[in-house]
């Protein structure tokens, strides 16, 4: 045997095991029932607290295990909760050493990892300084770090949101903006519609289209059809389109009408569909689209409705 | 060294490489899944407005369609095509169960093949993202056409009998085709598990409905390879046929046969070795994307996904 097959022996069967022991430690089950117990047992203490259901006892977390734990509870509960009190939270962050603790670990670790401890951070009430630290997680080369990264700093830093999102060098996917939406929503973070909508900066004004969307802002609409009226950048108009379609608001206008003339016809059809099963009357797909879109339109708009009379020839 | 056994040797070398890129692949889909869905469970909604239509053929058990409404996504609806002739019963407790109405179909243009009876919806708001089609059976490509042709939203996941869909798999699907940089993506293959497959509704017209070579029609620039799990069946190595079994085993036994008279013992060896790092990489993905068990199955499926290179280019269903 010579030595290069001896080689690739001992290599591959170093690779094999590797792979069995980390399938067959992957679970492991005992350590995560574990965990999961002792992050119950944090819910419960932390809802007992907030909820002053029972007289609150001091939450108390020591070493690496308990504190990921407690910190995981607070994500838990912050992220399913609206309007919490805040300085219990911050109470128990302060005790624990919480803030600290994820700072460091956030430090030692990378990739993965990272992004779910920035993500706790995003629900722990840290201080303003601790975002500072945050920074430089914004532009890092993994997007789920830099999502995550700038959800904790628009959580830890709510009144300089706005600059934060308009400094980004990157572009905010949909994903990101239905993140920061959730934090919108947990009433994190206050922002409002309007200036996002008037602004130039093309992360803003999608965010700004998003929030008008999500919280079904109907006085919105003037703005809407500012920007599909005077918009270059044709995604951005797209979506205050679809936007004002989920809406309800009023479509047949001559300016959006010429907008859509401008669009390509695979748009213009993904958007009929659209706009038809929003439920708009086949007089407003008249008015919008050709006679050949149209027929399209009438067909979608049939298949929902029921036949109520029979036709004689066949009684 | 001889040459033919350092032939042998590098090739070897190749296909532990590959197992190992394709099993890193799929733990790194399969991490940033868990982090971006587990996590941010609930807050997807009409990402980019991507809608997707799981279109299913010869799906006809109430558990099934049940695990196929069972999606978080909102913009999400389940078109199931059924011969109302052939499966008299089934379609009619189908119709009972989601109170199911009649409503009108006209033929459709943009898919001559689409041949529908009657088209159901339910009436029950519960369920109305279930769409009912009783068209006549003839192959499953002109059912997905059939139900392609009512389908409302831009992207068609062809699912058959007995395929299930894994956890998350509609929104991991929704987050990628939301992205910018994935606007122009007409068909997404997975290549984990048994695959699966989403296509661009538009595609499908221009290409007048499914069919076996559809895959090679498409531009492979419009293509887009992911390493999540989108579909499975709760199948074992005992529903592969067992002429691919007899199959299997010949060529194994082939192989160790040759390499024995070719090169001795050291090369069958490394043979060995190799065969048990792909079971090892087969063994490690399934667990990843939540396979319990031991599953010779899975390990069946991540060695074709491997060997997918090599394949034909085709949708067989």
């Amino acid at each position: 045997m010579n030595i290069f097959t001896l080689l690739y022996i001992i290599i591959t069967s170093a690779a094999a095991l590797l792979f069995c022991i980390m399938a067959f430690t992957m679970p492991h089950k005992s350590k995560l029932e574990k965990n999961s117990k002792l992050k119950a047992r944090y819910i419960k203490q932390l809802v007992n607290m907030l909820g002053e259901i029972t007289p609150s006892e001091q939450i108390t977390a020591r070493g690496v295990r308990q504190r990921m734990a407690l910190a995981e509870a607070i994500y838990i509960v912050v992220s399913h909760t609206y309007g919490i009190d805040t300085d219990k939270l911050k109470q128990i962050t302060q005790i624990n050493r919480l803030e600290r603790f994820l700072s460091r670990a956030i430090t030692f670790s990378r990739g993965i990892r990272r992004s779910h401890l920035l993500l706790l951070m995003s629900c722990l009430p840290a201080s303003e300084e601790a975002s500072d630290k945050l920074l430089h997680n914004i532009n890092s080369r993994n997007s789920l770090v830099r999502t995550n990264a700038l959800l904790a700093t628009l959580a830890l830093k709510p009144s300089h949101a706005i600059k934060t999102i308009a400094s980004l060098d990157f572009e905010l996917q949909h994903t990101d903006i239905a993140r920061i939406i959730a934090l919108l929503r947990r009433g994190l973070l206050p922002i409002a519609y309007e200036p996002l909508l008037e602004s130039h900066n093309r992360n803003l004004r999608m965010l700004g289209i998003a929030i008008v969307r999500a919280f079904g802002i109907n006085i919105a609409e003037k703005q809407l059809c500012h920007i599909i009226y005077t918009e270059s950048d044709n995604e951005i108009a797209t979506e205050a389109l679809y936007t004002l379609a989920t809406l309800g608001r009023t479509l047949s206008r001559t300016r959006i009408r010429e907008r859509l003339a401008t669009m390509p016809p695979s748009q213009r059809k993904d958007l009929c569909r659209h706009i038809t099963t929003e439920g708009y009357s086949l007089q407003t797909m008249r008015s919008l689209f050709s006679i050949e879109e149209s027929c399209h339109a009438e067909k979608l708009i049939n298949s929902h409705k029921r036949k109520l009379t029979k036709i004689a020839a066949t009684i | 060294m001889n040459v033919s056994l350092t032939i042998f040797l590098l090739t070897l070398s190749a296909i532990s490489l590959a197992a190992a890129r394709h099993t890193l692949r799929i733990m790194q889909s399969i991490r940033t899944r868990k982090e971006l869905c587990d996590e941010g469970t609930g807050c997807y909604e009409s990402l980019g407005f991507v809608g997707c239509s799981v279109i299913c053929s010869a799906v006809d058990n109430l558990y099934h369609i049940e695990q196929l409404l069972n999606v978080e996504y909102d913009r999400y609806e389940v078109i199931i095509v059924l011969d109302a002739q052939l499966h008299t019963e089934k379609f009619a407790h189908i119709i009972a169960h989601y109170r199911m109405i009649k409503v009108n179909c006209s033929p459709s243009d943009e898919l001559p093949t689409a041949r529908i009876r009657n088209l159901y919806r339910s009436s029950s708001r519960n369920f109305r993202r279930l769409v009912l089609i009783d068209c006549e059976q003839r192959s499953a490509y002109d059912d997905f056409d059939a139900a392609a042709s009512v389908a409302s939203y831009k992207f068609l996941l062809p699912i058959r009998s007995h395929t299930l869909l894994h956890r998350h798999a509609i929104e991991s699907a929704a987050i990628i085709l939301s992205e910018s940089n994935y606007k122009n993506i007409e068909l997404l293959i997975s290549h984990v598990g048994e695959g699966g497959y989403i296509f661009r509704r538009q595609t499908i017209i221009e290409h007048g409905g499914f069919s076996s070579h559809l895959i090679r029609e498409i531009n492979k620039k419009a293509t887009l390879d992911i390493y999540l799990p989108i579909s499975y069946t709760p199948h074992t190595f005992q529903h592969i046929k067992p002429t691919l079994k007899v199959a299997i085993f010949c060529t194994i036994v082939t192989l160790f046969l040759t390499t024995w008279i070719t090169w001795g013992v050291a090369a069958v060896a490394a043979l060995g070795t190799t065969l048990i790092l792909i079971c090892a990489a087969g063994f490690f993905s399934a667990r990843l994307y939540g396979e319990r068990s031991w599953s010779s199955y899975n390990i069946f499926w991540f060695f074709r996904q491997m060997c997918s290179f090599f394949r034909p280019r085709k949708f067989i269903v």
